[in-house]
């Protein structure tokens, strides 16, 4: 299911980016690796296609689906703030130039409205969200873990340009929304004071 | 939502209601291993190498696709974090 679906979007990619290959990070899964161990990973990942690879960041696109787009989201954040206890600095102008979020993970509360109204249309359920939600980070809960709860006014330098992906019917339809209003806001007050 | 989109759905909630994670894992893990071989016995380019391990770091990773241009400075790439039930496990076997 899921490779088919890259390769369709790689060959997406390659009529506009040609040529480009695929970095696929198999982190490690909780509760083996609970947080922020995904997130170490993913740096020394990225750390090692600048360094390593000599990969220039501007020709770098960074995105993930579901806890992959929350992950996404935490390396975004890392780049700007690093995480205490990542010892890995990456300058900012060395950010992704771009960033694709497919169904992202972005609250772990789950208590929007979408949560109970498309109950019967999602593959996953709450129950099991929260299961996994716990079992990775405990009772934590800070900007790298929920970062529909971190203050929005950052993600304008957080960010490089973003495409969010959503379906009407999955049970993060209601977060994912709100993330990208939020998005909206701070982009149109610095239009308005820029 | 189609009638084949509502069945997948259903099915999938199914499993991860009756199924614990570690067996939602070792099932996709089958799945994408099958799904692996397919790509591998139909290499589409020979440009192109598939599933290739990344090998020495610290991080587990494969190059799902890598283009024979990756050592060049105008090299494109897209990193790709997954969500929690896809894992690759390619690495280990």
């Amino acid at each position: 299911m899921f490779f088919p679906v890259m390769l369709d979007l790689y060959k997406k990619l390659q009529e506009i980016f040609y040529p480009i290959s695929i970095f696929f990070l198999e982190y490690t899964l909780a509760p083996e690796g609970k947080y922020p161990t995904q997130l170490r990973e993913a740096v020394q990942a990225y750390q090692y296609l600048l360094q390593d690879l000599n990969i220039d960041p501007a020709n770098i696109i960074v995105g993930g689906d579901s806890a992959g787009g929350n992950l996404t989201l935490q390396l975004f954040r890392h780049i700007n703030t690093p995480h205490p206890e990542i010892p890995i600095v990456i300058p900012a102008s060395a950010k992704p130039s771009k960033c694709i979020l497919s169904s992202p993970w972005l609250c772990m509360d789950h208590k929007a409205p979408s949560y109970i109204s498309n109950a019967k249309y999602d593959l996953m359920t709450v129950t099991n969200l929260s299961r996994s939600a716990s079992r990775w980070k405990g009772n934590i809960s800070d900007d790298f873990t929920d970062p529909l709860k971190a203050s929005y006014e950052g993600w304008s330098s957080i960010l490089s340009p973003t495409m969010v992906l959503s379906g009407r019917l999955e049970l993060f339809k209601d977060d994912i929304q709100e993330f990208c209003e939020n998005l909206k806001k701070v982009r149109s007050r610095r239009r308005a004071t820029g | 939502m189609s009638l084949e989109q509502y069945i997948f759905a259903a099915v999938n909630r199914f499993l991860f209601i009756h199924l614990t994670e570690e067996q939602v894992v070792v099932l996709h893990t089958a799945v994408n291993k099958k799904t692996m071989r397919n790509i591998l016995e139909t290499q589409l380019s020979s440009d192109i190498t598939y599933l290739e391990p990344i090998t020495g770091q610290p991080f587990k990773g494969i190059w799902l696709v890598k283009d024979n241009t990756l050592s060049l400075p105008e090299a494109k790439v897209l990193v790709w974090f997954h969500g929690t039930a896809t894992q690759v496990q390619l690495t280990n076997s």
